[in-house]
């Protein structure tokens, strides 16, 4: 893929976290300094938070940017040592199967956390 | 006033390692440190290895570390560094040939690359007919960029140019001078090598290459600007432009009537021109 293709990407997951990050921080500083702290954190109080459709959605796509950003800028970093061309690619393919992996694991677990 | 100057010395074919040495001479007010460094050749230690020609910032030979700041020595006078001890040494990041000289050929085999001359799809270029037609506006987007001297320095303080295959400051804001240049048509022929995983993308944006850049070209902003004019091209935001038209024909220029006609010559050809002395 061009360099330009995943800069583009970049910059799509940076609206992506502009959004989906207040929405995550919010919805959980309202919890600690809300009315029901006290409960807010109680297993069951977690689970329904974790069913709420828009959450949900607004969580994965937070996850797929953070993870895409990470290692976007993993691999940026890493192309800067001076690596052969050969394991410079290696490098490039290791940082999207760690990525895949990490999106696979994080979208599993929320699934999970609303199937329970 | 006396200053003491700290010399970066090495010579790959005798010495193993780099050294510093020192000199203390007299200098007065509005001496640059190329004429100090040329003192110093000249009276001291005739073993001194610099690189310099024009001496008055054109040129952009005498690129060197002063006092850890990558400055042309010509530009630079003494008195303005404030210190009595001053380090001189070579622009980092380039090989070393001797003391202060610095090997740029893999600057210059990049800047190569990017094919920084105008490209044409016409055949304008190769049998030339008429000027190319060029607004003011379009000309000064590209005068900026156009007073680069290729001297370094902003490879020198650039803190990603340490991966050698990185396109660097310079090398970067031409290409943009190219692209941007109305008259050009090579954009897609620069593409692939500005698009490279070593290409505009890798810029930081520390902003260094602008700090001591000392024609004002502010690469840092050119290379801004090329991954803006790659991405709205990208996305389809904006057009791949076309090439400046070449300037038609003249029509027929007829004196208006009330224009006196010119004196007669005084000058004619292989005679010498002791007249023309205004």
């Amino acid at each position: 893929m061009r360099e330009s293709t995943l800069w583009i990407i970049e910059l799509v997951t940076l609206i992506i976290m502009i959004i989906t990050l207040p929405i995550h921080l919010i919805n959980f500083s309202s919890l600690i300094i809300g009315p029901g702290y006290a409960t807010a954190m109680s297993y069951e109080e977690v689970i329904a938070r974790a069913k709420n459709l828009p959450y949900v959605i607004s969580s994965i796509l937070l996850l797929g940017a953070i993870i895409y950003h990470s290692m976007y800028r993993v691999r940026f970093m890493v192309s800067e040592l001076p690596l052969s061309k050969k394991f410079e690619r290696l490098i490039s393919l290791m940082c999207l199967i760690v990525g895949i992996i990490a999106f696979l694991y994080s979208f599993y677990m929320t699934i999970v956390a609303i199937l329970v | 006033m006396e200053v003491v100057f700290k010399i970066h010395r090495f010579d790959p074919s005798k010495d193993v390692s780099p050294y510093y040495k020192q000199y203390k001479i007299t200098i007065d007010k509005g001496t640059t440190v190329l004429e100090a460094l040329l003192y110093i050749k000249e009276r001291l230690d005739n073993s001194l290895a610099i690189r310099y020609s024009c001496r008055m910032g054109i040129c952009g030979s005498c690129g060197m570390r002063i006092n850890g700041i990558p400055m042309l020595a010509c530009k630079t006078q003494v008195s303005m560094l404030k210190s009595n001890i001053i380090l001189i040494e070579p622009l980092s990041n380039n090989p070393i040939i001797k003391d202060l000289v610095t090997n740029f050929s893999n600057l210059f085999a990049k800047h190569k690359m990017i094919k920084p001359y105008i490209i044409r799809k016409d055949s304008e270029l190769d049998n030339p007919t008429r000027e190319y037609l060029q607004k003011p506006n379009e000309f000064f987007n590209i005068l900026q960029f156009a007073l680069c001297i290729k001297c370094g320095l902003c490879w020198s303080a650039c803190p990603i140019s340490s991966d050698n295959r990185y396109l660097g400051p310079f090398v970067l804001a031409q290409a943009y001078r190219y692209i941007s240049d109305s008259r050009d048509d090579g954009y897609n022929e620069r593409f692939d090598i500005i698009d490279s995983p070593h290409g505009c993308w890798r810029c930081h944006f520390a902003g260094s290459c602008s700090q001591v850049c000392p024609r004002g070209v502010d690469p840092a902003l050119a290379i801004q600007l090329l991954k803006k004019s790659i991405t709205t091209t990208k996305l389809g935001l904006k057009k791949i432009k076309t090439a400046a038209p070449v300037a038609p024909p003249l029509t027929e220029v007829t004196r208006k009537l009330d224009v006196p006609q010119p004196p007669p010559r005084t000058v004619f050809k292989n005679q010498r021109d002791s007249t023309n002395e205004r």
